[in-house]
């Protein structure tokens, strides 16, 4: 069992790794739009690429730190 | 202890590396990644000052880019950076002893790496003077083909998101995880090395 200051830690870690991967999200998807908007075909596709690459990552920590879990 | 674990990966205990992957990895591990994120803030910002504000790509140049103009139009200071991200997960690897959190961490290394790479052909552009492919700019490899903004916040990401799960896992690692720290980092219930 953990005891109850690591449980509060980890909380803690994980609210804040959230808040920064939402903070990322958010910027990502702003970033699809303006890109969407002001980038010419063949780069918009490559920003787009990378941008929805880097939303996959983040979402990919937020699983892995959220389901990871200690006896 | 300290001195058994480390012996297992081959570096003195005694030593500055030794040092700083064992009694100091958790205040360098925490110094480390202030530097990362001071540095992501300035990605990010560019990001909301280029896709929100509407600014122009050249005028947006983060904090520290708005004060000191030339700093974010050298790239000796985004190549220096890319070399203390990697010399950071370097020095610091070792204190990675977990299966689980060595691995994360070896990939946000390789990753950081050829981000490295990169910054270091857009630096040799400049000392060369002459740009890859004719460009008007130095350009690296992958921005042939992806503009810079988004370019970079790709790499930052992909390198910080492994370091930020292996040092998650390194702080909390996993139950199966039987490997004797070298550090004071992981928070256990009876931890001896947190029982100071």
């Amino acid at each position: 069992m953990l005891g109850s200051r690591t449980t509060r830690v980890m909380r803690l870690v994980r609210v804040a790794i959230t808040l920064f991967v939402a903070l990322l999200l958010a910027v990502v998807t702003m970033g699809w739009i303006w890109t969407g908007r002001h980038q010419p075909p063949p780069q918009r596709t490559a920003s787009h690429v990378v941008l929805a690459i880097a939303a996959v990552a983040g979402v990919f920590a937020l699983a892995r730190i959220w389901r990871s879990d200690r006896s | 202890m300290h001195n058994v674990a480390a012996a297992t990966i081959g570096v003195r205990s005694d030593s500055f590396i030794g040092r700083l992957n064992g009694e100091r990895h958790e205040l360098a591990l925490r110094l480390f990644l202030v530097v990362v994120l001071a540095h992501w803030l300035e990605h990010l910002l560019q990001g909301l000052q280029i896709y929100v504000l509407g600014w122009p790509v050249p005028e947006s140049r983060g904090a520290l880019g708005l004060l000191f103009p030339w700093l974010i139009k050298s790239e000796t200071l985004h190549y220096g950076y890319a070399l203390v991200m990697l010399t950071g997960l370097w020095l610091l690897r070792s204190g990675f002893t977990g299966r689980v959190d060595r691995f994360w961490w070896m990939l946000a290394l390789a990753i950081q790496f050829f981000h490295h790479i990169e910054h270091g052909i857009l630096q040799a552009q400049v000392i060369l003077g002459q740009n890859l492919s004719g460009r008007p700019v130095p350009t690296s490899l992958a921005q042939l083909w992806v503009p810079r903004v988004e370019l970079h916040l790709f790499y930052n990401t992909i390198v910080f998101i492994p370091m930020v799960i292996a040092m998650y896992y390194h702080l909390f690692p996993p139950a199966e995880e039987t490997t004797r720290p070298l550090c004071s980092c992981a928070l256990h219930d009876a931890s001896p090395a947190r029982a100071r």
